[in-house]
């Protein structure tokens, strides 16, 4: 790489800046040395290539036939007669589609697509198949690609040498974790324990797990709401049925279930018990169609409503999404230890339920980030209006909690949840572990909410409390109705910020034998099939909380935008 | 001496060592429309302010519609003084989260226990006596400076007040803007409804005030019928202002 860099970048910079005072007396060295190439000049050999535009579905065709190549040579599988009638199908479709849909009416396939796609697919290849030719043929499709961008890559000095570093450092990066991602390590941990990762052992036990239709109701409930809010949004119905689709297959392709699968609590492969693989991917399949039923009811209702309608089902949306949230807390654990305690927890009822300390898996994280959630934000309204209070029978107690539960880490918290919450509090209240846990998570995030809606509400302008005063309304009905909307308003960024550090926060459960998702991943690899296998799991758990702490992100600037801040600026001085 | 409907008397506000008002006696009988006038500074927002107790006096009686206005008076008092008053801000202070309709109808609501329903069919008649009907679903920050002072306005008459205070509610509009508040006001003051108005638009002051009242420096200098006062101030500092703007 240095090499280049001296040979195509620095040598013609040397000879462009001292062509004049060099070479005077041999005019024809001079003539040859000029003619030395510089980075674009290289590049140019491209220049022959045709511009080619293809569309999705051609992509589609040729991914098609790579994976079955790949299938064939490269992992030695054996795919089934169905596979390959299914495979051919596919191509046939594609091709098919690629050619009967016009052009541009998707998304157009270029050459800076085609060369990127080929130069990625080439790393791969050179890695599986150890064949290092397909590395040169990966660098050649990198060039080309640096031809079509050479006016930005390489239009002066420095950015010649820039571009070469980075490409040096980005290509090996990029190479080595293909190569780690795709090659040298065994995902059949994760795939194996999904299950488990996802829900926690005791629904995957067979012993208890019957128990797992507890969490269909939560999913459905889970994506009629999705459903319903991105209704709500009234963008293209593409926008959202596109991602949704796809979420919606790799979700039924990853949790299928094969006849027997592993439970690495009882290290041994087992027969499912109580569990119908079918149902289950009915079942799956009916959550993902009932969200997009709804969403395409919700969206054809409110698509050219008047804002204020929009407004009126969102916050019934709200008031839905807590009921559900109930409801699955209710579902999951009803009320009563045994059997007869109440009128349902009869076998053929509710049952008796599970309680926390046997929820596990992300759904536990999800759980308990959203309990914290929704309790610590009625605790941080009261917080926050109590530190502003003038009365100190308010604001001394509200500024005591605040700075006392900030004052320690969470992990201490949690502690404390552990050993000495039970003392305080079992003579009113015998807890297990989880709810303690949930409590205190509650306050930690309460107390942070807080003081961020404290700053909110410090911004709301004095103007709105004299116009709600003037107008008659009480202390209260100002507060709450006035004063508070506009603060969660501004601090949505950072509340959302607050969020995601809650959701991630709730991994720290798993010090107190609470079987959370990062808890799973720090014990499957104790299976004997996977011994020792820790990046993997660890790796998948990172991925998960990426990608969720991505969309709550993605989420909040979509809420920001609706919530009509984009409006803002429009009056002079509201 | 029962149909004064505001009396105050030897009325004093300081702000820490500036003194804002200096003893101000007015008796405001019910009906009438007060135009009061003065250089910024002089106490006029401060002294409207103390009506409805949105500025709490230090010193002298403020007398609203029969209920002194002081720190003994009882919540349920207050609420029905500020339930009597309608209030226009310089600034609006429309609520930017609601929509123009429940700007309006929120007070009915929450103070006066009305129905959503009545509430907003009140809202909607009110928009429609302000000339503003098209715009009930939108957000106030979607409309003009006029059309948000206006909507300030149905706001205040949605509680149905005795009284209306304006504390300059054209100040902040552009020049264009402000005849169609004004309209609005002068419609107003055609009804049997007290207004103290506090402006600088002297036609306005000519032609509908019952009575000026100058302010300056805290005192209240001038108070006189608006033909004596444009055409023959009594007081030498009342020329000097009319010479300033005029």
């Amino acid at each position: 790489m240095l090499m280049l860099i001296l040979l195509f970048v620095i040598i013609p910079a040397l000879i462009r800046k001292y062509e004049n005072s060099l070479f005077v007396g041999d005019i024809q060295f001079g003539k040859q040395l000029k003619k030395w190439p510089d980075m674009p000049t290289i590049l140019g050999v491209f220049e022959r290539i045709p511009q080619i535009k293809l569309n999705l579905h051609f992509m589609f065709a040729i991914l098609f036939i790579l994976f079955s190549f790949n299938l064939y040579l490269v992992k030695d599988a054996e795919p089934g007669p169905m596979m390959i009638f299914l495979m051919t199908l596919g191509i046939i479709f594609s091709l098919l589609g690629s050619f009967s849909f016009p052009h541009g009416k998707l998304f157009t396939i270029n050459n800076n697509h085609l060369s990127l796609f080929f130069a990625v697919l080439f790393v791969y290849l050179s890695h599986s198949m150890s064949l290092f030719i397909f590395e040169i043929f990966s660098l050649l499709c990198f060039a080309y690609l640096a031809y079509i961008y050479q006016d930005e890559l390489f239009d002066t000095f420095w950015n010649s040498i820039i571009t070469l570093l980075s490409f040096f450092i980005i290509f090996n990066l990029f190479s080595g974790v293909m190569n780690f991602v795709f090659i040298e390590t065994d995902w059949n941990i994760i795939w194996r324990n999904r299950r488990t990762l996802l829900v926690g052992p005791t629904f995957v036990d067979p012993a208890t797990g019957h128990e797992i239709w507890r969490l269909w109701p939560p999913f459905y409930f889970l994506m009629a709401i999705v459903g319903a809010a991105y209704g709500t949004v009234g963008e293209k119905k593409s926008s959202f049925l596109l991602p949704y689709s796809i979420f919606a297959i790799v979700s039924i392709a990853f949790l299928w279930q094969e006849e027997e699968y592993y439970s690495g609590f009882r290290d041994a492969t087992i027969t499912t018990r109580n569990y119908d693989p079918v149902d289950s991917t009915l079942l799956l399949l009916g959550g993902f169609a009932l969200g997009a039923g709804i969403f395409n009811w919700v969206h054809s209702r409110y698509k050219d409503a008047e804002e204020y309608e929009i407004k009126y089902f969102q916050n019934i949306l709200v008031s839905l999404t807590i009921i559900a949230f109930i409801a699955t807390i209710l579902i999951l654990d009803p009320p009563g230890d045994k059997e007869g305690d109440y009128y349902w927890n009869s076998e053929d009822k509710l049952g008796t339920g599970v309680k926390p300390a046997g929820w596990g898996g992300l759904f536990l994280n999800l759980i308990f980030a959203s309990a914290a959630i929704v309790v610590g934000f009625g605790l941080g309204i009261c917080l926050a209006f109590g530190r502003r209070s003038d009365l100190p029978l308010f604001w001394v107690p509200s500024v005591g909690i605040i700075e006392l539960v900030r004052s320690g880490p969470l992990v201490a918290w949690l502690f404390f949840a552990q050993i000495l919450v039970p003392d305080i509090i079992n003579p009113v209240w015998e807890a297990d572990i989880a709810s303690r846990v949930i409590l205190v998570l509650s306050f930690f995030f309460g107390c942070y909410l807080s003081e961020v809606l404290r700053g909110g509400l410090q911004a709301v302008p004095y103007g709105q409390y004299e116009a709600a005063t003037a107008l008659g309304l009480s202390p209260m009905q100002t507060k709450l109705q006035i004063e508070l909307p506009q603060a969660i308003r501004t601090t949505l960024p950072a509340i959302v910020s607050l969020m995601i550090g809650m959701l991630k926060d709730t991994s720290l459960v798993f010090f107190f034998g609470i079987y959370d998702i990062f808890r799973v991943a720090q014990d499957i690899p104790a299976q004997p099939d996977f011994l020792g296998q820790h990046e993997q799991p660890f790796l998948f758990v990172a991925l998960l909380f990426w990608m969720l702490a991505f969309y709550l992100s993605r989420i909040s600037r979509r809420i920001e935008k609706n919530l009509g801040l984009k409006h803002e600026g429009g009056g002079d001085a509201t | 001496m029962s149909e004064d409907i505001i009396v105050t008397e030897g009325v004093t506000v300081s702000f820490g060592d500036f003194q804002a008002l200096k003893g101000i006696d007015v008796r405001i009988k019910q009906g009438e429309i007060i135009v009061v006038l003065g250089p910024s500074g002089s106490g006029k927002s401060t002294f409207i302010r103390t009506l409805n107790r949105l500025q709490p006096h230090d010193g002298g009686r403020v007398e609203v519609d029969g209920i002194e206005i002081n720190e003994d008076t009882t919540v349920s008092d207050l609420k029905h003084i500020r339930s009597e008053i309608g209030f226009v801000f310089q600034q609006f202070n429309l609520f930017p989260h609601l929509t123009v309709l429940e700007n309006i109808a929120i007070a009915p609501q929450k103070v006066k226990g009305m129905k959503k329903s009545d509430a907003e069919e009140l809202a909607e008649e009110l928009l429609e006596k302000v000339g503003i009907p098209e715009q009930k679903n939108k957000f106030p920050s979607a409309l003009s400076g006029g059309q948000q002072q206006r909507v300030a306005i149905a706001r205040a008459l949605a509680m149905d007040p005795k009284i209306m205070l304006f504390d300059e509610p054209t100040s902040a509009l552009d020049p264009e803007m402000i005849k169609e508040v004004l309209d609005v006001m002068i419609d107003l003051a055609k009804r049997d409804i007290t207004m103290i108005v506090v402006t600088h638009e002297m036609g306005f002051a000519k032609e509908v005030g019952d009575r000026i009242m100058f302010f300056d420096e805290g005192h209240l200098v001038e108070e006189s019928t608006p033909d004596v006062f444009f055409e023959n101030p009594k007081e030498e500092r009342s020329k000097l202002f009319l010479e300033q703007i005029l």
